[in-house]
């Protein structure tokens, strides 16, 4: 955590960069994903605490349902928890860009729409209008992710290529 | 695909591992040692009791030997699964009595010591030497003794259990006036002699602090008004402050993107992903830098191990 949120932190902060991009499963300890110990905002936190924190932009994620602790029968409220926490991890009021980090497992079919509905409800209520991160986006989704989000009914195919996701999302989905 | 590539990432960064689970209490640490970890049959079925999402109190990592140092009992076989081992280590007895309120704060990341979270009830100055911040990885030397209500640092010599109170409060007194005189860096170094100060390249100033510091050599960012102390672990002592860096001057700057909702987004980002080198390795043969995210992931992180961790 040292290594990678205070001595690298600083000297890109210094470099210029002012957009931070991380996640609480981001680790702190070396280990990748589902931290063993502690997660790297802690160390972003003291990273920052002398910033200027308008000048900074601060993306952090919330877990997929049914991923990392967030359950899928109340993937919502847990979501929305996970957010929270996020904040107290970074030690800041609020980010700039909060995204759904994963789709569920086995992807956003019909098993899983009304899952991700709840979650993207519970996120856009109870953290985007209420100040707590500026826009709320998602990442790592396919199309039938989008098309359920949007409410378009008609899921596409999965394994679409990520270049017309990416456009896809470009032209619809960051709110 | 990337998902699921992940998770194969993950899946086999889980195999073929023992994996150390600990449960807490301020008294007590439970290790469980499970061969194969989550793959084994021992967690598919009794892993229930122990995961971190249902039991705040555990961790998937071993019991800190510098704060639980007695190992009370072993189970071997845990509910008959064969290799599965339970070590219950216990913790120091705390002498009783004392009850100490200042605080210690970390000298290379400014965590301060909380006897409760950090260290299981154990006062900061019953830590064994070998405890380490639970923040940083610094040495427990690396805290300081710090701030009272208005702010002042306050250096607690180590003839404080005395119970003469005004010794104290002469010596603190004496400190504070060699603050005021200090010129930059501001920051004090308690030493007794000469010998104190050797890693700060100068001498001790009146057997109460080192003068301030040589040659750029520091202990603590705070050293270095231009840049920040190169005192990464694995560096020999004595360390010395980074050059200062250029870029200040001359900031880059980066383009922004206008999210549909107005937000302006800054298109580079710091990615704070930490990559092992085996993580690192496996992705680039499976080929993930096909995807344009991870390979600027990648980017920043080789950016930061070629323009920091090399110095």
């Amino acid at each position: 955590m040292l290594v990678c949120c205070v001595l690298l932190l600083h000297p890109a902060l210094q470099a210029g960069f002012t957009h931070i991009d991380t996640a609480h499963d981001y680790c702190g300890d070396g280990s990748t994903g589902d931290c063993k110990s502690k997660s790297n905002q802690l160390g972003i936190k003291l990273a920052i605490q002398k910033q200027d924190r308008s000048k900074l932009f601060i993306t952090t994620k919330v877990p997929g349902c049914g991923l990392q602790g967030i359950s899928r029968a109340n993937c919502g409220p847990d979501s929305v928890k996970a957010a929270l926490d996020n904040l107290v991890e970074l030690g800041v009021d609020y980010t700039d860009l909060l995204l759904v980090h994963f789709p569920p497992p086995l992807g956003c079919g019909a098993l899983n729409c009304g899952i991700i509905q709840q979650q993207w409800k519970s996120l856009s209520e109870e953290i985007l209008k209420t100040n707590k991160t500026r826009a709320l986006g998602v990442s790592n989704f396919c199309i039938s992710c989008f098309k359920c989000l949007l409410g378009d009914g008609d899921e596409a195919k999965e394994g679409t290529s990520r270049r017309v996701v990416v456009l896809y999302c470009v032209a619809s989905m960051v709110r | 695909m990337l998902f699921f590539l992940l998770v194969g990432l993950l899946g086999l960064a889980h195999a073929d591992k023992l994996l150390h689970v600990r449960c807490q209490s301020p008294e007590n640490c439970l290790q469980l040692n499970i061969p194969h970890g989550f793959d084994s049959a021992f967690w598919k079925s009794m892993g229930y009791k122990y995961n971190t999402t249902e039991h705040p109190e555990c961790e998937y990592i071993e019991c800190d030997r510098a704060v639980y140092p007695h190992e009370s009992s072993t189970t071997h076989d845990v509910s008959g699964y064969k290799g599965v081992d339970l070590v219950k280590y216990g913790k120091p007895p705390v002498s009783a009595g004392t009850t100490n309120t200042t605080t210690y704060t970390c000298g290379t990341c400014n965590h301060v010591y909380n006897a409760a979270a950090d260290g299981g009830g154990v006062p900061f100055e019953q830590l064994p030497d070998s405890w380490t911040c639970p923040v940083c990885g610094s040495p427990k030397s690396a805290y300081k003794p710090s701030t009272d209500s208005n702010g002042h640092v306050i250096w607690i010599e180590e003839h404080e259990a005395d119970d003469d109170d005004s010794h104290n409060t002469e010596a603190i007194t004496t400190v504070l006036a060699a603050k005021t005189k200090a010129t930059a860096p501001s920051i004090l170094h308690p030493c007794k002699n000469d010998a104190d100060c050797k890693n700060l390249c100068t001498y001790c100033q009146n057997g109460v602090n080192c003068h301030a510091p040589a040659d750029n050599c520091c202990l603590i960012d705070a050293d270095c008004p231009e840049s920040y102390c190169i005192n990464t672990a694995g560096h020999p002592q004595p360390w010395k402050c980074h050059g200062k860096m250029e870029q200040v001057e001359n900031k880059m700057t980066v383009p922004s993107i206008v999210l549909s909702n107005g937000v302006s987004m800054p298109a580079i980002a710091a990615g704070t992903w930490e990559y092992d080198q085996n993580t690192a390795q496996a992705a680039i043969e499976a080929g993930t830098f096909s995807s344009p995210s991870l390979f600027f992931l990648y980017s920043l992180f080789s950016f930061f191990h070629t323009n920091v961790l090399h110095h």
